[in-house]
């Protein structure tokens, strides 16, 4: 149990001592032990002791000391009323205040946390004042429990006395007029009132603590101290520090002197600080190079060990929790920094105990004194999940390169970034392609239509897919896949367009092959049906022919005219037979089963009596054939048999198809494009000529000039493919110049024979 | 109508000169019964008691036109391809629908044109009736007759 002064001191946080007229302690408070315990005293401060010889030991041998001392003295002797120095001790700098105590020969001196003038500032100074006053009227008042009114209700701190007494009774004797300030407190009602109406105010969730402690600090006379929220209905929470010391009361019971502070703002710091930092997964530490003593807060715990929430304390066990190699690295880093103060920051794998690798991001920096490392402090921060993100991101940017045309485009189309590959693709270099527009690779292949409808896609915002014709460098066309994705900013206007082509030059020739292939299965097919249908045309006319007169002859008495339907019917014969040789003939060609039977023959000779046998007809269209020879015995090694055919059907057709005018034929020497000798028939006529698109498809079966249903001319259409096929399997060719109403010259080229 | 006994006018358009002859001989030995044998059957019997068909020939549309113009048929049986660049048997028909007296007349093609398609092909090009060479007598005047309602 303390006397009544020494319960007023132990209510102040600061070091208090009292002393006497000769600077004997007398008393000290917890706070005046805990600091005293931290000097290399000999002995342990406290009543017998003089603090004269605490200063003497403990500040430096100075002009301060002897400053401090005589300043004492003077104050002791009555030389002065107070005294305050300001001296630097070993751990930190403090203010010292002297005064004596009311009229009495006793002193308080009270030591303050201060590193200037400046910084101490006004509260400390009322601190002073009070703690003095405080020990004044506490001195003075072992009969007369309280402190005077209009100094409890000057200072800002809430003060109060409570009486408990001995049957467990309570009253509030007093709150200072400060105690009004606290919302939800209503400290004015509460006096006269018990510590039941108080317990009221506080916090649900704190009562039933702060009762108990209550009740602990009275049963074991020790200081009552506590933290509890205000049970506010106000929307700020208030939390408060509460502590008081007892006094044995005059008549039994306790006496108890207490403050209260409002701590809402610290506290509310506090918190914010701890979540932010758990947010960010972010914590402090601090290292002190003597002892490699390590500090640091919860949140780097919660880090490296998540699940036992270890503490560590000292440098090795810091490192001990990095991976083997980055362990090294910070070891060196912090050696470093040790020596040359500055700062670092790292990124380095951290193995938790949950056996996982974290990856933190370590930063420090030295806090000198006098440019001496005093410690270094610094953050522990988890980047984990950041790092993992942006390992993401550039994974798929690596998987994305690897097999698309990547580009980039501002928000007027000029390139601001290609990767290798569309380097590659298009042909040009880096340079040439940034800062120009996609149009460099322009085809010329999609309408301006196209393209426009593709800008206002993606200037709308929308993403934009299509297949694009394009053109490299070297002029060569490569089709790709392309998808435009706009980015848009805030006002959704696009601020970058990104575009992710695929190479599908490959795929869209073999389409384009497929289509030529599909083309042409098309025609042949439309060329076969055609075939048909004219193969059938052409066996149908002379078959009803022969059918219709056969009706009509069985029903002719008139016997003769039998023999007029019985030519006509044999007319009608051969031309269906002259058909179906034809058609057989080509069949053979097309199988390439056609038999040779070569022989030297004199072309001159054989054209003269092809001559000679189609003169009739020429004769009975009154045309002039002719035929001159400058070859007058030109020979080619040949099959007679397809010869006369050849020239029987070119100049039969000649005749057939020219109805005035006449048809000459002449034998020439020509050569081929190597020199070797050729020998020419050449037919010219002056009959209906045929238009250039109709020579180009001349040698396809079945065809004539008004094809289908405009046929003019009979027959079957098959002679002229014949002849061409027959003087190609003789190693010749059939030339044709023909120009419409103009009449045709045929050129039957074939080799020359000795 | 039956009864009353009359000379039916047909046009041929036909450019192949045998199947022109054909086709006049069909009709030559026909009457309006409708049997390719009724010559046999009314043989010496009054010419009075049989219809008569007469078929009148063109080898080539521009005669055809001249002839339909001059006068007016009751039937005209056409070939499809005419040997002419110009006009077809399809085109004909076209130009002759246009004409006031033919608006209603029957046209029958009468074709070597004889793919499976081309019935219905040409009836859809309006032909009133589609005949493929070989053509049958008796199913050619039977069908005449029909047309005509003889």
């Amino acid at each position: 149990m303390k006397s009544n002064d020494t319960s007023l001191i132990d209510a102040l946080d600061d070091p208090v001592a009292i002393v006497d007229a000769t600077g004997g302690i007398q008393a000290t408070n917890q706070a005046f032990d805990d600091h005293a315990n931290q000097l290399p005293l000999t002995q342990t401060p406290g009543p017998g002791t003089n603090y004269l010889d605490i200063c003497r030991c403990y500040l430096p041998k100075s002009n301060a000391c002897r400053l401090c001392i005589q300043g004492l003295s003077d104050l002791f002797g009555g030389r002065r009323s107070v005294y305050q120095h300001f001296h630097c001790i070993q751990n930190g700098r403090k203010r010292l205040r002297a005064s004596r105590i009311d009229k009495t020969d006793r002193f308080l001196i009270h030591l303050r946390e201060g590193h200037t003038y400046k910084n101490s500032g006004r509260d400390s100074t009322l601190a002073f004042e009070n703690s003095e006053t405080a020990i004044a009227t506490g001195s003075t008042a072992t009969q007369r429990f309280d402190l005077p009114e209009w100094f409890t209700d000057t200072i800002p701190v809430a003060t109060f006395q409570l009486h408990v007494f001995s049957n467990g009774n309570s009253i509030f004797k007093r709150f200072s007029s400060y105690a009004d300030v606290i919302p939800g407190l209503y400290a004015r009602d509460l006096i006269g009132r018990d510590m039941g109406r108080f317990l009221e105010r506080v916090g649900p969730e704190d009562r039933h603590r702060v009762a108990r402690t209550f009740r602990e600090a009275c049963e074991q006379r020790k200081a009552w101290e506590v933290r509890f929220r205000i049970d506010s209905h106000l929307d700020h929470l208030r939390y408060l520090q509460l502590r008081a010391s007892p006094l044995e009361a005059v008549g039994g019971g306790l006496f108890w002197n207490g403050i209260m502070l409002d701590i809402s703002e610290s506290r509310d710091l506090q918190l914010q600080l701890a979540d932010v930092a758990q947010l960010a997964r972010v914590g402090n530490w601090e290292l002190n190079p003597i002892g490699n003593r390590v500090n640091h807060n919860e949140e780097i715990s919660r880090i490296v060990f998540p699940r036992n929430l270890q503490r560590m304390e000292t440098l090795d066990q810091l490192l001990h929790s990095f991976v083997a190699e980055d362990r090294a690295i910070l070891a060196e880093n912090i050696q470093k920094l040790l020596i040359h103060p500055g700062s670092f920051d790292l990124e380095l794998r951290v193995r938790t105990d949950h056996n996982e690798i974290a990856i933190v991001h370590i930063h420090a920096r030295t806090e000198c004194v006098n440019d001496q490392t005093m410690r270094l402090r610094g953050t522990l921060q988890d980047v984990t999940a950041l790092t993992r993100q942006r390992q993401q991101i550039a994974d798929l940017q690596y998987a994305l390169d690897a097999s698309a045309l990547v580009s980039a485009t501002d928000r007027n189309g000029y390139i601001t970034y290609a990767n290798d590959n569309y380097i590659r693709v298009t042909g040009f270099t880096r340079d040439e392609l940034i800062g120009q527009n996609p149009r460099l690779m322009n085809s010329g292949f999609h309408t301006p239509e196209f393209f426009q409808n593709l800008w206002e896609t993606i200037t709308r915002g929308q993403v934009w897919r299509g297949e694009i014709k394009n053109r490299n460098k070297d002029g060569q066309i490569y089709w790709t896949d392309t998808v435009i994705v706009p980015f848009i900013d805030e006002s959704n206007i696009p601020y970058q367009y990104m575009v992710i082509r695929y190479d599908i030059t490959d795929r869209k020739n073999a389409e384009e092959k497929l289509k030529e292939a599909r083309d042409m299965a098309d025609e042949m097919n439309r060329l076969k049906s055609n075939f048909l249908a004219n193969m059938s045309h052409e066996i149908r006319t002379p078959l009803n022919g022969i059918m219709g007169l056969s009706q009509i002859m069985r029903m002719e008495e008139n016997v003769s005219k039998l023999h007029d339907y019985a030519n006509l019917q044999l007319q009608s014969g051969r031309r269906l037979l002259e058909t179906l040789t034809s058609i057989l003939e080509l069949s053979r060609l097309e199988s390439h089963q056609t038999q040779l039977a070569l022989q030297r023959v004199d072309l001159t000779a054989l054209v003269r009596e092809v001559i000679s046998y189609l003169e009739p007809i020429a004769r009975s269209k009154s045309l002039l054939l002719s035929f001159q020879s400058t070859q007058p015995d030109g020979y080619v090694h040949a099959d007679e048999r397809l010869l006369v055919q050849v020239f029987n059907n070119i100049i039969g057709n000649a005749l057939k198809f020219t109805d005035s005018g006449g048809v000459d034929v002449s034998v020439e020497p020509a050569s081929d494009r190597q020199g070797q000798p050729f020998l020419c028939v050449k037919v010219r006529d002056t009959g209906v000529g045929m238009s250039a698109e109709f020579l180009d498809r001349l040698f396809d079966p079945f065809l004539q000039e008004s094809s289908g249903q405009k046929r003019r001319f009979e027959g079957s259409g098959l002679g002229l493919a014949i002849a061409r096929r027959y003087t190609e399997l003789l190693g010749g060719r059939i030339l044709v110049d023909s120009k419409k109403d103009k009449g045709s010259v045929f050129r039957i080229e074939l080799p020359a024979h000795d | 109508m039956k009864n009353r006994l009359r000379m039916i006018c047909i046009l041929y358009i036909e450019d192949d000169r045998i199947s022109a002859l054909i086709m006049q001989k069909f009709f030559e030995k026909a009457d309006g019964s409708g049997t390719a044998a009724a010559h046999h059957t009314y043989v010496g019997a009054p010419l009075i008691t049989r219809n008569a068909f007469r078929v009148d020939l063109a080898p080539d549309p521009f005669t055809a036109l001249e002839k339909l113009q001059s006068f007016k048929y009751d039937l005209v049986l056409m070939d499809i391809n005419l040997g002419d660049d110009e006009l077809d048997g399809v085109e004909l028909l076209h130009s002759m629908r246009k004409m006031e007296d033919y608006q209603h007349t029957p046209v029958f093609a009468v074709t070597s044109y004889a793919m499976p398609e081309d019935r219905s092909r040409f009836l859809e090009l309006g032909f009133d009736r589609y005949f493929s060479k070989p053509v049958e007598q008796h199913a050619i005047v039977r069908a005449v007759c029909e047309e005509l309602e003889l």
